[in-house]
């Protein structure tokens, strides 16, 4: 097998306009933020993100104009408030909403991990979510005649993930895993494939000693790329923390769609690449900081 | 918030809600951001469930964020939930989401902690839009886990900031629901169990009357009155004719929540 290492652009260039994905991760946290910048960099439109609890990975995405629908249960930026992309796109219509809990969004992944269609559910029984989500249906159970809400599978065609680990095979590392990364592990199992960033390429040597750290094997892997924080401004699991400076002028900056209009040329388009943001942000000082900040912070 | 020069607000609210958990029950606390809403959904119900275990209830589960079972109380050095910070807090027992949505969805979760944007007067809370739901005026976070807090757990406790802005007679959109539209609601609904068992404020603790299904006050705080609730809720409560005032902590649960529980102000913001 040929190794899958390539660019960061021509890792993301086969995704096309209309394309459904994912990305690993969970609120703000572990996001695949250099490939998601490159997305926003090559341009593509009418995304559909399907996601459990979503951060800044879809807020930026939404605030290019890059997604025209999202399943989720939530977009917030947690400490650094609501989500101002995806907030105003809400208030302007600008984007089609699918409204799930976060179990039963969690459950469409299950039933395409699985390989199933639809998956029952009744916990969101009596919200609103019951009026104004469209797509939701009902089943009769065949053996007690109890009736379920029933929802879609949740199958992306392509998922971004960023770990620190991967091999020229597409297998994903990941030692400084959160109680969180069982999300990450369920969007790739119910995903076609995988378009992954490392903070670093590993050799077969360090793969075979290092096996029980595996978050993803690689077959289902489609791209690697290296991308040293490839999740920044996001933490990354244990290694390293969110950049909270950061964070809070991203929130500033989404205010307005002018001013993330500049945030955007300054940090994504005014970049070449992910090399350039990581000198834009303050290169190496700031990020060793963050690094020192992550473990047991 | 007011406090007496005996007990703060927080310790109040622990006390109160610790005596109202049983011995064996598994109670949950969901990701909260940081500030007032962490201290309220997060830091006084580690407390009230910790509180319990020292008392009357020492089999009660915790389950912080889910995912940590019974943890290290000295190790949650702050309210503020990210996966980093989270994976430091020793515990004796970490789950993974599947097995989180296992309990969920198996109904093995008997109370849960909420908070919202507006609460109305069947108990029903909101998370989502602010306005009507095609062209909000507010854009929030979204109903995250709370449909199941309301639905599949055994029973929730709102813990929410006093005021006619949250407390409408209408929430503009069910997050979590409560009795709905009035009685019969939730069976019609196809609900089966769970749904709000108090709201807890700066000024009481409320419940709801079972004819009905309309909020009632259960209790003031020492030094509220009724015409200050009434002043700062949105609709029309039931009002008992003889509404006690809420039970006070005794010198001994002070004395477990400062000294033994949250000696360093974390989880009811005393820091």
């Amino acid at each position: 097998m040929g190794s899958k290492v390539t660019s960061l652009a021509d890792a993301v260039r086969p995704i096309p306009d209309g394309a459904t994905i994912a990305m690993g991760g969970f609120g703000i946290g572990s996001g695949p933020i250099a490939l998601v910048h490159q997305l926003i960099r090559q341009g593509t439109k009418n995304l559909t993100v399907l996601g459990i609890i979503q951060g800044n990975d879809v807020d930026l995405l939404i605030g290019a104009g890059a997604v025209s629908r999202i399943d989720a249960s939530g977009v917030t930026l947690e400490d650094f408030g609501l989500a101002q992309n995806f907030r105003r796109a809400a208030q302007n219509g600008e984007i089609l909403i699918r409204e799930y809990s976060e179990a039963s969004i969690y459950d469409r992944f299950l039933a395409a991990s699985v390989g199933l269609s639809f998956w029952p559910t009744r916990g969101i029984l009596g919200s609103d979510i019951m009026k104004v989500n469209p797509d939701l249906s009902w089943v009769t159970c065949p053996f007690t005649g109890e009736r379920y809400v029933a929802m879609p599978a949740a199958q992306p065609e392509w998922t971004l993930l960023h770990a620190p680990f991967a091999d020229e095979n597409g297998n994903v590392y990941h030692p400084y895993r959160t109680d969180f990364a069982g999300f990450t592990e369920l969007v790739i199992r119910a995903s076609k494939r995988v378009i992954v960033s490392a903070e670093q390429i590993v050799d077969r040597d360090w793969a075979l000693s290092h096996h029980r750290d595996s978050l993803m094997a690689g077959w289902k892997a489609v791209a690697v790329v290296e991308a040293p924080f490839g999740s920044h401004p996001c933490g990354l699991g244990t290694l390293y923390g969110p950049d909270a400076e950061h964070f809070r002028e991203y929130a500033q900056a989404s205010r307005d769609r002018e001013s993330f209009l500049h945030y955007l040329e300054t940090y994504v388009y005014g970049v070449r690449d992910h090399w350039g943001y990581l000198e834009r942000i303050g290169g190496l000082p700031r990020l060793m900081k963050l690094r020192s900040s992550g473990a047991g912070a | 918030m007011a406090s007496s020069e005996r007990y703060t607000l927080e310790e109040m609210l622990a006390v109160t809600l610790a005596r109202d958990f049983r011995d064996g029950e598994r109670g949950f606390t969901g990701m909260a951001t940081g500030g007032r809403t962490g201290v309220l959904i997060v830091g006084i119900p580690i407390a009230a469930m910790a509180l319990a275990r020292r008392t009357h209830a020492p089999n009660l589960t915790i389950l912080y964020t889910g995912h940590i079972i019974n943890p290290a109380l000295e190790d949650i050095k702050g309210l503020y939930e990210s996966g980093p910070t989270l994976a430091a807090v020793r515990c004796e027992a970490r789950q993974s989401s599947a097995d989180i949505f296992s309990m969920v969805e198996r109904g093995e979760i008997d109370f849960g902690f909420s908070s919202a944007a507006q609460v109305d007067q069947y108990g029903n809370i909101n998370t989502t839009v602010i306005g009507d739901y095609r062209r909000p005026t507010l854009r929030m976070l979204g109903a995250v886990l709370l449909p199941e807090h309301f639905t599949l757990f055994g029973r929730e406790y709102i813990l929410i900031e006093h005021t006619r802005r949250r407390f409408v007679p209408r929430v503009d959109f069910i997050s979590g629901p409560g009795f709905i539209d009035g009685p019969g609601a939730r069976e019609k609904a196809g609900l089966r169990r769970g749904g709000p068992r108090w709201v807890l404020t700066e000024l009481g603790v409320f419940d709801f009357d079972q004819a009905t299904c309309r909020m009632r006050v259960k209790s003031l705080h020492p030094g509220h009155t009724i015409a200050e609730v009434r002043d700062r809720t949105g609709f029309e409560l039931i009002v008992p004719p003889q509404v006690p005032e809420t039970t006070p902590p005794t010198d001994e649960e002070l004395r477990l929540l400062r000294q033994e529980i949250d000696p360093h102000g974390v989880l009811l913001a005393r820091a």
